[in-house]
């Protein structure tokens, strides 16, 4: 109990903060998933009816809708992820092997694309994806529909998403590289190994906290992905690249009056996925860490 | 390194400030100040924008605040707001399809006491067909301000070149038509871009007769919807539509196609090309013998709000009048002006859409959706409609998809409002 | 996308500068490296080509844009579109946008490290029951898809008598957990012998949070500033939400007041002069950070009293 009473300052402010702005809307979102609701009147209980009938209605519209989305949003999950995180990775080592100004100014390019808004971000890789005038048509000669066929649709979406994405881990993994320590590096070159398993015997074990860390933020993140679907290929084609997000979104914000009891029931199912996966990846970093 | 202490101090400050004067300017509501929430973002807001200055800088004017909002936005903020029963406007511009959604959810103040302050605000001032977009269940809460759909826009010089201008003949151009010059044009050229498809898809629906829940029952599978989507399809197929991922703005602009289905909003952006020889014309149709114009509104409402006082009210039903007699100006970007004073003035019978109030006859032809879940079909159409007539989707099948969505969110929403 | 939820990466560990670029090397390393380099340097002329095209199309004229379709160089530069966003100043109030989002950002970014370094420590240097439960479970909570959650969180915030407040985007995001799981994997790397000598000399909690934890875990604050600033900067739904008054706004929700229905497509050259606009600051911000992400912290270097 005293421990408790000497950590509450530090802990505290956050907590408050957290108890008002995440936890009621959360709590009050997770109440809505056993609703029905059309946002403008009062909720009314239905119980577990909108899981009923996302999970196992296949005749039901929404049943459809929340397996595809969900589909979609794993394909993208499966590969998102491991581009996020291995791309940035060598990049670091690569850039960890020269001069810090040199290094910043390539950390710098690979960075500020994030910075730039959503929508501008797209149309400027739309215009290169453009099938008449587009970069890359015109560069290699080739006439691809990039948007409007697959699998180029997913393509586009994962372009961008690299493309503005990468520059969060770059930074951590860079740093986290450089913090090696030397006797451990110089130790096994002493014990004749090259850098290829001087890397996988001494440089990724020593970084697994914040690669860990990185693996964690990414992948709830990517869960979360709406912006580049809905921008480079509005869904398409054929739905197939329309992830659960939009077809939450569009429930609760749609045009006409809005179904969230749906909207939100889905989203409770996309977070316990994000949530069982997370948990795993916990579980591995907290049994070996000693905090 | 800057000390954080200070840091922290200052910003506190500074933002302790600015909450303080926002809070200040916040309680103006008791002088009859108006806050009006719209969805004219862009162009089109610069345009009410100074119509709302002018009016404001009337002697004796009241003041009214213009709030624009993009409108995917200005539907969950309005959602917001009602779920919390404060800070409600005293004037909202929204579309017409969620005056249906509104009024069905007793929101709106009914116009009978904006009228008894001016009964100017009446039908007989306003086009037919606008007004009766702001009737809901046989109450008035509306005051129309414009309509706004698709109309084909044609290449003059195009329509010459391939000698098909006799599709003007009765000014009315159809999807059939657009297949005589099937193989005449060369690589580049089409018909018509395919953007806006969807809307064409509901006019026509409406132009053989139909509708989306003909007796009152949904019905997307309807042979008639069959038909012009097959039609379409067909046009695809036989290269007219431009390709789906072309700038269709562009390949109209530049001269690549001999027509567009475009909105009347972009009557300002055809304006700005330079030697683009076009004109306007009514809605591409099925059917020649009885066309129909599908048309949207843009209508001022109040929700219902106790804290509402007289002199806003007034100050509204005097912006509302005021709008009635200078929307000629509003028509300048490029919507169907709803007031009647607007068609008495000359220099609105001079824009291109003024085409469509013109004539008694062209009034006929306007429509605006009056099923209750228009919405929803719309959002199915757009969702789908590229699919559909780019050959990814057979007809039937999608069409099938489509009635299922819609009847499922139909059931959920019917459900959801106690009905 | 709602930021309110900040679920973004940030953070570094403290790197010591000689262990860049200095050692001994084996020449197969080196060919290794020239040989990545390379690639790197192909790949960095790839990242910038989408930028450049976004700042030159920024400066093309709206015929140009419609009529030309692509094209990397303007055939004529021309300064409309930025000038189109200052002129707007009666409808849009383009610079008061601009102070709004400083002020709330730098506002939003400070109150989370402080939040954020206190609670940090809390989780990491002090033991008391249910720590690593009640984390994880502010962690998921934080995690969550917030969609729905967008309606209650308005209400919370309206009772507080918030909306159309600053404080409206200065305090709901702090309440992510994700900053503290950035911290607690900074700060476990710090040795408890410093703490422990400091307390047999005396010192209480938060003398040792201040004099010995607070300075080395610098860095990876910055960059938590850095992200919390820029998180709140490119935030745009919250924000339309929230804000009744237009010129209440931040920049990046009153920009997208520019745009028309329907992809006017003689915009798109506003659009891209005002996102570059709207990126000047977060990446001005974040070329003055980028000297503090490699401190010279030296972690077995004595105890400091």
């Amino acid at each position: 109990m005293k421990a408790t009473l000497r950590a509450l300052p530090f802990i505290g402010p956050h907590l408050v903060i957290f108890a008002i702005f995440a936890l009621i809307p959360t709590v009050y979102g997770f109440y809505i998933a056993f609703t029905r609701w059309n946002i403008i009147g009062e909720p009314t209980w239905v119980g577990f009816d909108n899981f009923q009938q996302i999970l196992f209605e296949p005749e039901s519209p929404f049943y459809s809708q929340f397996r595809s989305g969900l589909a979609n949003t794993l394909i993208f999950v499966g590969i998102a992820v491991p581009l996020l995180i291995v791309v940035p990775l060598l990049l670091a080592l690569a850039i960890g092997g020269i001069n810090d100004r040199g290094a910043n100014i390539f950390q710098g390019v690979f960075y500020i694309p994030g910075l730039i808004s959503v929508s501008a971000g797209a149309l400027a890789w739309s215009l290169m994806f453009n099938r008449d005038f587009g970069f890359i048509n015109n560069v290699f000669g080739t006439d691809i529909s990039f948007t409007t066929t697959q699998p180029w649709a997913w393509v586009t979406i994962f372009t961008l998403t690299v493309w503005a994405g990468i520059g969060g881990n770059l930074i951590i993994y860079r740093s986290a590289i450089a913090n090696v320590p030397e006797q451990l590096r110089e130790a096994a070159q002493l014990d004749g190994a090259g850098s290829v398993r001087q890397f996988f015997a001494v440089v990724l074990p020593s970084i697994r906290f914040p690669l860990l860390y990185t693996l964690v933020m990414t992948t709830a993140l990517s869960f979360n992905v709406y912006g580049q679907p809905v921008m480079m290929t509005e869904g398409g084609p054929a739905g197939t690249t329309t992830v659960l997000m939009m077809d939450i979104r569009d429930l609760a914000f749609g045009d006409g009056p809005a179904i969230a009891g749906i909207a939100a029931a889905m989203s409770v199912m996309l977070g316990l996925v994000l949530m069982a996966i997370s948990a795993i990846q916990f579980r591995v970093m907290f049994r070996s860490s000693d905090d | 390194m800057v000390n954080p202490t200070r840091v922290v101090a200052t910003v506190c400050a500074v933002a302790a400030t600015a909450l303080v004067v926002s809070a200040c300017s916040a309680g103006e509501e008791e002088s009859g100040e108006v806050t009006f929430w719209n969805p004219l973002t862009g162009a089109d807001g610069e345009f009410m924008s100074t119509l709302v200055s002018d009016f404001n800088g009337q002697a004796e004017a009241c003041v009214v605040d213009f709030q624009p909002i993009p409108a995917d936005d200005l539907y969950p903020r309005l959602y917001s707001v009602v779920n919390t029963g404060e800070d409600i406007p005293e004037l909202l511009l929204i579309h017409g399809p969620r005056v249906t959604e509104f009024g069905g959810a007793g929101l709106l103040e009914p116009l009978a006491s904006l009228q008894e302050i001016n009964p100017e605000l009446n039908r007989d001032n306003y086009l037919d067909v606008a007004w009766d977009a702001g009737v809901f269940d046989g109450v008035e809460y509306a005051v129309p301000l414009d309509l706004h759909g698709i109309v084909t826009y044609y290449n003059a010089d195009l329509l010459a070149d391939y000698g098909v201008e006799h599709w003007l003949d009765d000014g009315i151009v159809t999807t059939e038509e657009l297949f005589e010059v099937e193989g005449q044009l060369p690589d580049g050229v089409y018909a018509m871009p395919g953007l806006f498809v969807p809307a064409v898809v509901e006019s026509q629906l409406f132009n053989v007769g139909s509708e989306f829940a003909p007796g009152g029952e949904l019905d997307l599978t309807q042979q008639a919807m069959v038909d012009i989507y097959s039609d379409l399809l067909a046009l695809d197929e036989a290269g007219l539509i431009a390709p789906e991922d072309s700038d269709d703005y562009q390949v109209f602009n530049s001269g690549q196609a001999l027509v567009f289905p475009d909105g009347t909003w972009a009557i300002s952006n055809r304006n700005s090309i330079d030697g683009l020889n076009w004109g306007l014309s009514y809605n591409l149709q099925a059917d020649a013998s009885s066309p129909v114009n599908m048309l949207e509104s843009h209508s001022f409402v109040q929700l219902i709000d106790g804290g509402r006082s007289e002199a806003a009210d007034r100050c509204a039903a005097d912006f509302l009048e005021y709008l009635r007699l200078n929307s000629a100006y509003w028509g300048e970007a490029g919507q169907v002006v709803a007031s009647n004073v607007a068609f008495e003035d000359p220099a609105y019978s001079e824009l291109p859409q003024a085409l469509l109030t013109n004539t008694e006859e062209a009034r006929s032809t306007l429509a605006t959706g009056e099923y209750i879940y228009t919405s929803y079909v719309m959002s199915a159409l757009w969702d789908n409609s590229q699919d559909i007539v780019r050959g990814r989707i057979p007809v039937e099948e999608a069409l099938a998809a489509m009635q299922n969505e819609v009847a499922g969110k139909i059931a959920e929403a019917e459900a959801a409002s106690g009905n | 996308m709602t930021d309110v939820m900040q679920v973004k990466q940030a953070g570094v560990e403290d790197a010591t500068p000689q262990s860049t670029g200095k050692r001994h090397r084996s020449r197969s390393s080196v060919i290794l490296l020239a040989i990545a380099m390379t690639l790197v340097t192909a790949l960095a002329a790839i990242w910038i080509i989408p930028m450049l095209f976004a700042l030159t199309t920024s400066f093309k004229s709206p015929t140009e844009i419609a009529f030309s379709g692509f094209s990397l160089l303007p055939a004529n530069w021309v300064a409309e579109n930025y000038l189109a966003l200052f002129d707007g100043v009666s409808t849009y109030p383009v610079m008061r946008w601009f102070g709004n989002s400083l002020v709330m950002s730098t506002g939003h970014a400070v109150l989370m490290v402080v939040v954020v370094s206190i609670a940090g420590y809390g989780y990491t240097r002090m033991r008391f029951p249910g720590r690593d439960v009640l984390f994880f479970v502010l962690l998921a909570v934080s995690l969550f898809p917030s969609v729905v959650n967008l309606i209650p969180l308005y209400k919370v915030v309206q009772t507080l008598g918030w909306v159309n407040s600053p404080w409206a985007m200065i305090v709901p995001g702090v309440a992510t957990a994700a900053n503290i799981f950035l911290v607690r994997s900074f700060m476990s790397g710090i040795p408890r012998e410093m703490d422990e000598a400091a307390r047999i000399d005396g010192a209480g909690d938060f003398t040792i949070f201040m004099r010995i934890i607070l300075p080395m875990i610098r860095p990876i604050l910055i960059v938590i500033f850095l992200f919390a600033f820029t998180g709140s900067w490119n935030d745009f739904l919250w924000p339309t939400i929230v804000f009744n008054d237009i010129s209440n706004m931040p920049i990046t929700a009153g920009l997208q007041l520019l745009q028309n229905l329907f992809g006017d497509y003689t915009a798109l050259g506003q659009l891209m002069a005002s996102a570059v606009i709207a990126m000047i600051p977060t990446t001005a911000l974040f070329l003055v950070a980028q000297r503090y992400f490699v401190s010279s912290l030296n972690l077995t270097a004595g105890l400091k009293g």
